[in-house]
């Protein structure tokens, strides 16, 4: 066995007991969001971008600070607002008089050159400044006047937004759409945890998370998500998932494309990863459909008559496709 | 270490495999069998036989052809093959079916860490299956059923002399003898063909009430037909040398047997 090999040896043999840390630290602040937190570790490993819908208040940005602060990354939190521009993401060339061959241009990066970017309330900004993050988010690099800016790895959009139907909002363009990896729901808490957020934020002291996983881990945890193997049946189950997507014409206008393929398989090794479990199962597939497919999904006239949502729809794909043995 | 869940599943599948054809014969068997049955109980023979005149080879030619046809179904519905076996696997426990196949799929791809973990978890698992575990006991049950079914066919069969009394195959035979030579059918009870044979000696055979006498040298291989022997030599023949002069025949082949084979012979050509 070669040195790299021993090295994921230990990575792998550990992984159950990083990731166990890291839901026991974030547990520390976040309540009740277990499955939240695992849907953006997933991401994270999968190396994708998370979108993340709820109503004002119930702690998506609280959620993924906490996340990126267990992680000790570097990141920096964009607040999108109407007025924000492009170069304000980016970052832009200024006229630097220091320079020792007189004035001169000298690039300044904006907030996007970080490991982990919070978009808060990412449809809230206009088009255009959404669409500067189409090329960070898919080929992880700026290009700012005639020069293009690799941005450092891993580097991860968590991007938050207010339901569209909301005032003042501009719904992200399909294409944009498509380069989250997950959209995950973030639902009213129950009864029980909401009286234990209460009791947590009501203090003067309130708990710190300590960092459980470095820049090497992480990204060494990345490359043994795409060694987890999986079953030749399962990548023709989520083939034929994505496929019916596209056929499904009573209740879907537009399916998913084949990077909807490519990321649930992604998706799913990296949570059976999570689970320790050293292959990937149906049950993975499953849990996975619903963040991978629902924002990816452009339903007809006639579901959104009905009030038909895409999770809605992704049952009944579910139901009606099965793996074939 | 990295061939076990091939070979394992490669094994059974031969198991299940064997099984099946062991199935699928006996199969073939009880459904020949039900149609002699047919044949001799329900008078499928004789029906035939007064419409064509060939009802027997016809009946059995029909219950042949069924048999093939009902066989290849069930053959093709219990075919065994990998996927069968991961499939049946997969049935019984679907974790442990999904587990099995993604290390059958990756089991050569050693170098990945996780794969080679999940082959060290499916090798355990693996000395915990059996037959029992993957063959279903529907099959079980039905093997040892048509077995049964088999047997006691088989049996009612012979108590009832089918095979004995009223063998297809020799009425088979018959029908051949009589379209072959069908002037023996013309023969009255009297004068039915009798062949009356002793060795170096003049035999008898009345045949369309005409009597026919042949000599039998079994020395001179002459005599064993009814046709003149064809006395002409072809040219290009030459003799061959003879054998060892030193060497001794048997007394068997000798012109002068002993008196003891007499009645054997007899009752040889009798």
């Amino acid at each position: 066995m070669t040195d790299i090999q021993n090295n994921y040896q230990g990575i792998y043999q550990s992984s159950s007991e990083i990731f166990n840390s890291f839901f026991n630290e974030v547990n520390k602040i976040i309540v009740g969001q277990d499955s939240i937190v695992e849907q953006i570790l997933i991401a994270m490993l999968a190396n994708g971008h998370v979108l993340i819908e709820s109503c004002p208040g119930l702690g998506k940005t609280k959620t993924i600070s906490t996340v990126s602060n267990t992680l000790g990354l570097d990141f920096n939190r964009i607040q999108c607002t109407p007025d924000l521009m492009p170069a304000d993401i980016t970052g832009t060339d200024i006229i630097d008089e220091s320079l020792s061959s007189g004035p001169g241009f000298k690039f300044r990066p904006g907030p996007i050159f970080s490991n982990i970017i919070i978009a808060d309330e990412i449809n809230r900004t206009s088009p255009k400044t959404q669409s500067a993050l189409l090329e960070s988010m898919q080929e992880k690099q700026v290009t700012v006047g005639t020069n293009t800016y690799h941005l450092d790895e891993p580097f991860f959009v968590l991007a938050t937004q207010n339901p569209i139907e909301q005032e003042g909002t501009y719904p992200l363009p399909e294409a944009q759409l498509d380069r989250f990896l997950l959209k995950i729901l973030v639902n009213y808490p129950s009864t029980t945890d909401e009286l234990e957020i209460i009791n947590r934020f009501t203090k003067y002291d309130i708990p710190d998370v300590n960092q459980i996983i470095d820049k090497n881990t992480l990204l060494q945890l990345q490359r043994l998500v795409r060694d987890v193997p999986i079953a030749d049946e399962l990548k023709r189950y989520v083939v034929n998932i994505v496929s019916k997507t596209r056929s499904f014409k009573e209740c879907i206008e537009y399916g998913a494309s084949p990077r909807a393929s490519i990321a649930l398989i992604l998706a799913s090794k990296a949570r059976a990863l999570i689970k320790g479990r050293s292959y990937v199962d149906e049950e993975d597939i499953v849990f996975m459909a619903y963040p991978i497919l629902r924002h990816r999904l452009v339903l007809s006239y006639g579901a959104y008559v009905n009030g038909t949502v895409p999770d809605d729809v992704i049952d009944m794909i579910l139901n009606e496709v099965r793996v074939s043995f | 270490m990295s061939t076990d869940v091939k070979k394992f599943i490669h094994k059974q599948t031969k198991k299940i495999a064997w099984l099946q054809r062991i199935n699928y014969l006996l199969k073939m068997g009880i459904i020949f069998q039900f149609g002699l049955i047919c044949i001799y109980i329900f008078g499928i023979s004789e029906l035939i036989s007064s419409s064509y005149g060939y009802g027997l080879p016809i009946s059995i030619g029909v219950s042949i052809v069924l048999t093939i046809i009902i066989s290849s179904k069930i053959r093709s519905t219990c075919e065994v093959n990998t996927q069968s076996i991961v499939s049946s696997i997969h049935d019984k426990t679907p974790e442990d079916g999904i587990q099995i196949k993604t290390a059958y799929d990756t089991y050569e791809n050693m170098n990945n860490v996780i794969v080679s973990n999940l082959q060290n978890e499916v090798n355990k698992k693996l000395n915990a299956l059996d037959l029992s575990y993957i063959s279903s006991k529907r099959m079980t049950m039905g093997l040892f059923i048509i077995f049964i079914l088999m047997i006691g066919i088989f049996g009612a069969l012979y108590q009832n002399n089918v095979y004995v009394k009223n063998n297809p195959v020799d009425d088979v035979y018959n029908k051949l003898i009589d379209s072959t030579y069908p002037n023996i059918n013309n023969t009255t009870e009297e004068n039915e063909p009798s062949m009356d044979v002793n060795l170096n000696q003049s035999a008898n055979i009345v045949l369309d009430k005409e009597k026919i006498s042949i000599n039998i040298d079994s020395s001179s291989s002459k005599g064993m037909s009814i046709r003149e022997d064809d006395s002409s030599t072809h040219d290009n023949f030459t003799t061959s040398t003879s054998g060892d002069v030193y060497s001794k025949s048997s007394d068997i082949y000798n012109e002068n047997i002993p008196e003891k084979y007499d009645d054997t012979i007899k009752e040889y050509f009798s």
